[in-house]
């Protein structure tokens, strides 16, 4: 129900460590929380560390294909790190794979 | 911990004959492709569809207890499904494409229940390559700023991928049914039949089916001509039919029963797809597809509709919000909360005020909060008459703001303890009513769950409870929210909602749901006139967020727990009475009349709003 996030920008670099659940009324706070991240000229990675991610809906994976999107469209590549078995399992299922790297 | 969705109860559909069907294990697969259950242990198949010879040309015989390798002569497909059989694999990049007898295909592989699955289906090619077809989706999703736009967008765009004859937006009401509320038709349409604003009974998508929906999982049925038989190793060496052995939820080649084929006939649908759309725990509606001829999309092309569908939702939570005004209504309730912490810290300062006539301009400011949250502040009756308690009157502010939070016709605050009261704003059921809806919580109602989002929201009150139809016509919409452990609880009211419906054909009557007719495909699709009652106004996920993060916060300002080295209030119960003075201006902080006030304590409020027991 609720999302905690915390960004780190290091140069080309953003490191976006997330906390908590991921579905449709937090999907709001961490595109809210990414708005300045894409917006950062200087970054061209984006790297959203789901170590802390208990459980994603899919209204969120929705979320996160039309930020890839619009990183995309503003020459950012946006990766997926840490995520646990059963986030895992819903990515690979809504084959977010092939609009985001997922390691 | 569950999402707040599964705080939000909406009316049950009538049970029906056909709710129970064993759909996810059917024992069938669709006659287009190829299915085969493997043991990845062994890597050898256990089941196989019995259309393995005609599509692959080995007979199920000789694939049974082999590898499926065996069934492939092209060594590049050979390598490729040794790849997806490497043990350990968990995740497969699909689909792989696959030759044999020099035709393409594609696999498709999960896994479930420790068995991998592998659907080998013909490969077609699509009107536009992937990333086409993805960048269009999320141009038009996210272009949208009106729900209404956003329907029609999301028709659109699933007519683009998928070239099929009519495309439907359908949307779940309370009590299972539905409603399509967006249609898009192909230019040259051979189902020009429009279904636009038509409801559907909810007897059309039976239980089992929708808890597959629920998992996501979209259905295709590029054809209307049956299923053929899952095969297993009998005893006796021979092929045999597997039954229900094997759970086919995630499966896309899962077999179709007969009544949904004959829907399917009667509509003079040749093929059809379903996309669900979920909203984390339910089922929000499903885009379905209609073509007159055969038809099947390859797998690309049904992922990018699965994307949209996720994008959907996505921008629909967001669209919702905005019209519903949720971030005005979150600015109210801090307001809200900050004039009840104001007001809470006041009598938390004064303890020595009882009797002190002089000490009129604190008593004053005193006054002025409790007027304004005289729900939410302990005990507040009137001064000069119980019946004039200003609390109560519509034009009182707080009270008014109390209903613009939910967007509720009426609301409740419930008070327990010997000092307790009900508090009524706008339209509502009486005090007496409002006590026993508040104790049906752990009976008929679910107890509040500790823990974030202790609330509790339906649109069909009635579902849970015997109502008179009094009480069904100003509480069907019921938002309950608990302020603290002590019983006290906020309850917020929709009238019902009776909707003059047009129905695709005439909804079953209770008897006919519990017949044997529900296992006979429906060929009625005519319109229907008959109206939709029992439900009010759905309440939105946004919307319950924010009545429980509204309580929590009341309940902390009330045990003084928000304001830093604030001191905590004293229980509710033992909490002073303010006796306020009418004469007051709404906002009368600065009002005077010159009365005197006096504090009391522990005296029971009276009145229309009062103690009811």
């Amino acid at each position: 129900m609720s999302i905690n996030v915390s960004v780190q920008a290091n140069g080309p670099l953003a490191s976006v460590t997330l906390r908590g659940t991921l579905d449709s009324m937090s999907q709001s706070m961490l595109k809210q929380q990414l708005e300045p991240v894409l917006a950062n000229a200087a970054v061209n990675q984006i790297r959203l560390d789901f170590s802390g991610v208990q459980s994603m809906e899919a209204a969120s994976a929705g979320m996160l294909m039309m930020l890839s999107h619009t990183a995309k469209s503003r020459n950012k590549a946006v990766g997926i790190v840490n995520a646990n078995p059963s986030v895992l399992a819903l990515m690979h299922k809504a084959n977010l794979g092939k609009v985001l790297t997922i390691q | 911990m569950p999402s707040i969705r599964a705080r939000i109860w909406n009316g049950r559909p009538l049970p029906c004959e056909h709710d129970t069907l064993p759909i996810a294990r059917i024992g069938t697969v669709q006659p287009h492709g190829v299915m085969m259950v493997v043991v990845p242990e062994t890597g050898c198949v256990e089941h196989v569809s019995a259309n393995v010879e005609e599509i692959l040309g080995v007979p199920a015989r000789a694939v049974l207890g082999q590898q499926p390798t065996m069934a492939f002569q092209d060594p590049e497909s050979v390598r490729r499904l040794q790849d997806i059989l490497r043990p350990g694999r968990r995740f497969f990049e699909n689909p792989t494409p696959l030759q044999a007898r020099g035709r393409a295909f594609e696999a498709i592989c999960h896994l479930r229940d420790g068995r991998l699955f592998i659907e080998i289906e013909p490969y077609v090619t699509a009107e536009h390559d992937y990333q086409t077809m993805v960048s269009a989706a999320v141009d038009a999703i996210s272009r949208q700023t009106t729900v209404q736009g956003l329907y029609a967008a999301a028709a659109r765009m699933m007519h683009f991928v998928t070239r099929y004859d009519r495309v439907k937006l359908y949307k779940f009401l309370s009590h299972g049914h539905g409603v399509v509320v967006a249609e898009q038709h192909a230019p040259d349409s051979k189902l020009p039949g429009s279904f636009l604003g038509y409801h559907f009974s909810a007897s059309d998508v039976p239980e089992a089916a929708k808890e597959i929906l629920l998992t996501g999982k979209t259905r295709q049925k590029p054809t209307q001509r049956g299923s053929v038989p899952l095969l297993m190793r009998g005893p006796d060496g021979e092929p045999t039919e597997s039954g229900p052995r094997i759970d086919m939820t995630d499966c896309w080649l899962r077999g179709i029963h007969p009544c949904d084929n004959g829907y399917n006939n009667n509509l003079g649908v040749g093929s059809n797809i379903i996309f669900p759309v979920c909203l984390d725990d339910s089922l929000w509606g499903l885009f379905v597809v209609h073509n007159k001829d055969e038809k099947f999309l390859n797998y690309d092309s049904r992922a990018v509709i699965e994307q949209l569908t996720m994008m959907f939702a996505s921008r629909l939570v967001e669209l919702e919000a905005g019209e519903a005004r949720i971030e005005e209504r979150q600015r109210l309730a801090q307001q809200m909360v900050a004039t009840v912490e104001a007001a809470q810290a006041m009598l938390s300062s004064t303890p020595n005020l009882r009797g002190d006539h002089g000490n009129s301009i604190r008593l004053h400011a005193m006054h002025a909060m409790s007027r304004h949250v005289a729900a939410l502040a302990p005990t507040y009756v009137s001064a000069t008459g119980l019946d004039r308690a200003v609390a109560g009157n519509p034009e009182d502010r707080f009270s008014f703001d109390l209903l613009r939070l939910a967007d509720a016709d009426g609301a409740a605050v419930l008070r327990a303890g010997p000092g307790g009261h009900v508090h009524l704003i706008g339209a509502t059921p009486d005090a007496l009513a409002v006590r026993g809806l508040a104790a049906l919580f752990g009976s008929r109602l679910p107890a509040f769950e500790e823990g974030e989002g202790r609330v509790f929201a339906t649109d069909a009150l009635g579902d849970f409870a015997p109502l008179t139809p009094d009480l069904i016509a100003v509480a069907s919409g019921l938002l309950a929210a608990p302020i603290g452990n002590r019983g006290d609880m906020i309850l917020w009211f929709r009238k019902e909602r009776v909707i003059d419906a047009i129905w695709a054909g005439r909804p079953p009557s209770v008897a006919e749901l519990n017949s044997e007719k529900m296992f006979r495909p429906r060929d009625d699709f005519a319109a229907h006139r008959a109206p939709l009652a029992g439900a009010s106004r759905p309440w939105l996920e946004s919307e319950v967020l924010l009545a429980a993060q509204f309580a929590v916060a009341v309940s902390q300002a009330w045990q003084g727990t928000r304001r830093d080295g604030a001191e905590p209030m004293p229980p509710p119960e033992a909490a002073p009475v303010v006796y306020a003075d009418p004469a007051l201006e709404p906002d009368g902080m600065g009002a005077r009349s010159g009365r005197a006030f006096t504090m009391l304590p522990g005296a029971a409020a009276a009145g229309p709003w009062a103690a009811a027991s």
